[in-house]
């Protein structure tokens, strides 16, 4: 993480050389097929292609600032990946010796895990360690969301709520379950209809940053509003 | 002459819960309890006597970690051995140049292949007492490339005739397998040397908290239809059996009473319940505005230890099956969690201090005899009892990674399973 940051920085730092963001999507697919991350790094990987896609979506909608800056970030996770790959290429190829071994378990459809990127209209609503309710600036946050419901009212979300990883697996997925309800609930409160949101606690199973420092952390206890 | 005393006084694990030997080769008295870590046998392992290298060096590496983990022998290093003992056949002990390289307890092995097939003939020497140690153990013809079961049968015959009962080596433990910290978690099966691990399904979707099911069954919850459900996975074939909305996790099957324990929050809250082993039966235990989570049968399934921060923060409880009778059964700290309640009445926890490290603690079911398993090791976490009760198994990040550790049930003795990979949330095999 800290190197997505470092790269983050020095890319943001040439950013007064406005590249055109049709150049930096090409960078960035170009990055993306070059890294080989696929099997070896695949969650990396994922994020690489989501930003990307992102950025593409964006540069079609005539936003070139949002473009470059996604563009940026699938390059900069690409490069993650292509490391990440190259440091588990050992334990990669245990597991694709392992796969081999793997039984006939789940039906097909259990392999084709569903999608869950969040909203870039939503903002994310973050909370205190060990806390499940919502500090003044996640109020905020809220409000700017329930707006935007407010004003799509066919819209329904899943409130995808997640912890940092002190702690233990199941108290956390505990603890992000009353994460994403008081989310509910407040929205409620200002208006929205509680059978539009559906929580869906992850615990510590899905953090934003895999970093180990307190700003990981931060950006790691958190609800995010996804469309559905 | 050397001052020698018998080997009989030395520790047995099974000592310290009154379930020593019935074998007329125990050779000590039943009153006496010792520490593992502080009588560990000084053990010497000569080289496996074979005509392959690679044999060889597959086998001694295989035995040496399989000690190891017993938690029962200090192991004397080869460098200490006088010359001429390294090849010394197995019918031809110097027992006492032995002695003088540091050895009180001796294991010889010759291994005899014909093609890819091989049978290892083991030796235990007391060096003390001048003598070969009859063990009594059906030892199985293996591969050269899996000579796995004909190690595991001979270390879990010498822990027998040390402690009373046999090891534990070649029963399976599951475990949360991620790619590094933070990826994605998928459950794999392992044997307990860390060996032989495999995925539990072929699902690319998050899997947490395995545990066994009926019949040799995983019980395992997965994100596989966007929620996190519960299902049993068994005979290559997954059934999702609990689907309520939020948690169905934390499963605990009770083979004595054939129900299943876990978390729901599908009112809104994480609530402990019980059930069937197909789903069906659903009955709620607790009911408090509170987070209950973590349910952990005791051995007889009349009690269960569960999580509950109703008293402010997050503590082990226990209750009768039917929810009645809760009894806070841990006060110090403020962060004791992810209960295993194990054969002998005692429960193991993961407790969090003011630094966010977790560590691991037992504690007797009765709230009496606490006592601390690590110390500040990085993080310990999620602790399994053997089914004997006599080791716990947990995780731990003392080393790079995140790496499974098996302990004597004392804390005294404590050594990986797993050298690579990251690894999390161990369950024994019962």
């Amino acid at each position: 993480m800290k190197k997505i940051f470092l790269s983050l920085s020095l890319l943001l730092a040439s950013c007064a050389s406005q590249e055109p963001a049709s150049q930096l999507i090409q960078d960035a697919q170009s990055a993306i097929d070059d890294s080989n991350a696929q099997n070896c790094a695949a969650e990396t990987f994922a994020l690489a292609q989501a930003a990307l896609r992102d950025a593409q979506k964006a540069q079609q909608n005539g936003d070139e600032e949002t473009a470059r800056q996604k563009a940026r970030l699938a390059q900069s996770l690409a490069a993650q990946a292509k490391e990440e790959a190259q440091l588990n290429a050992e334990e990669c190829e245990k597991r694709k010796n392992i796969s081999a071994q793997i039984k006939e378990v789940f039906d097909d459809d259990l392999a084709n895990p569903v999608a869950m990127q969040p909203d870039a209209e939503f903002q994310i609503i973050y909370f205190d360690f060990d806390e499940s309710s919502l500090s003044s600036n996640a109020i905020a946050a809220l409000r700017h969301n329930v707006d935007i419901m407010k004003q799509k009212p066919a819209q329904n979300v899943l409130l995808a709520a997640h912890t940092d990883e002190r702690g233990t697996a199941e108290y956390n997925l505990a603890l992000s379950q009353k994460r994403g309800d008081a989310v509910k609930e407040h929205a409620s409160n200002m208006g929205i209809e509680p059978s539009r949101m559906s929580v869906v606690p992850y615990g510590k199973e899905s953090p934003a940053s895999t970093g180990t420092r307190e700003q990981d952390y931060a950006l790691n206890r958190r609800v995010e509003f996804i469309s559905r | 002459m050397h001052l020698r005393y018998p080997l009989c006084f030395v520790c047995a694990l099974a000592c310290a819960h009154g379930a020593f030997a019935q074998s007329p080769e125990t050779p000590v008295p039943q009153e006496i309890t010792v520490h593992v870590a502080a009588q560990r046998l000084a053990l010497a392992v000569a080289p496996v006597q074979t005509s392959s290298k690679d044999t060889a060096q597959k086998v001694d590496g295989m035995l040496a970690h399989a000690l190891s983990l017993t938690g029962l022998f200090d192991v004397v290093p080869q460098a200490s051995f006088l010359p001429g003992l390294v090849d010394e056949k197995l019918d031809a002990t110097q027992f006492d140049r032995w002695y003088a390289s540091g050895a009180q307890v001796l294991i010889k092995a010759e291994a005899h292949t014909q093609g890819n097939a091989m049978t290892i003939d083991f030796g235990l020497f007391d060096v003390v007492g001048n003598k070969r140690i009859d063990l009594k153990y059906d030892a199985p013809r293996v591969t050269t490339d899996k000579p796995g079961p004909a190690i595991y049968a001979f270390v879990n015959a010498v822990v027998a005739y040390f402690t009373g009962a046999p090891g534990f080596l070649g029963q399976s433990l599951l475990a949360i397998s991620r790619q590094g910290r933070g990826k994605g978690a998928r459950v794999v099966s392992m044997l307990t040397d860390g060996t032989q691990v495999a995925r539990v399904t072929r699902s690319e979707t998050i899997e947490i908290l395995p545990t066994w099911g009926p019949g040799g069954s995983v019980l395992l919850t997965s994100y596989a239809h966007g929620n996190p459900d519960l299902y049993a996975v068994s005979n290559g074939a997954g059934k999702r059996i609990s689907s309520h909305p939020g948690m169905n996790s934390g499963a605990d099957y009770c083979p004595a009473n054939g129900r299943i324990a876990l978390t729901l929050s599908k009112d809104g809250n994480a609530e402990i319940y019980t059930m069937n082993a197909d789903g069906s039966g659903l009955t709620r235990l607790t009911d408090h505005r509170a987070i209950d989570t973590s349910p952990s049968w005791s051995p007889d399934c009349a009690k269960i230890a569960f999580v509950s921060d109703r008293g402010g923060n997050p503590q082990i409880y226990t209750m009768n099956a039917d929810g009645s009778a809760v009894t806070r059964l841990t006060t110090l700290g403020k962060y004791n969690a992810n209960p295993d309640w194990g054969k002998h009445d005692v429960i193991a926890f993961s407790a969090r201090d003011e630094q966010n490290n977790l560590d691991i603690f037992t504690i007797r079911a009765d709230g009496s005899d606490l006592n601390r398993i690590t110390q500040q090791q990085g993080k310990n976490d999620k602790p399994t009892w053997s089914p004997d009760g006599r080791y716990i198994a947990f995780s731990s990040t003392r080393d790079s990674g995140s790496r499974i550790y098996i302990s004597t049930a004392d804390g005294k003795s404590q050594a990986p399973v797993t050298s690579s990979g990251w690894y999390e949330n161990p369950v024994w095999g019962h």
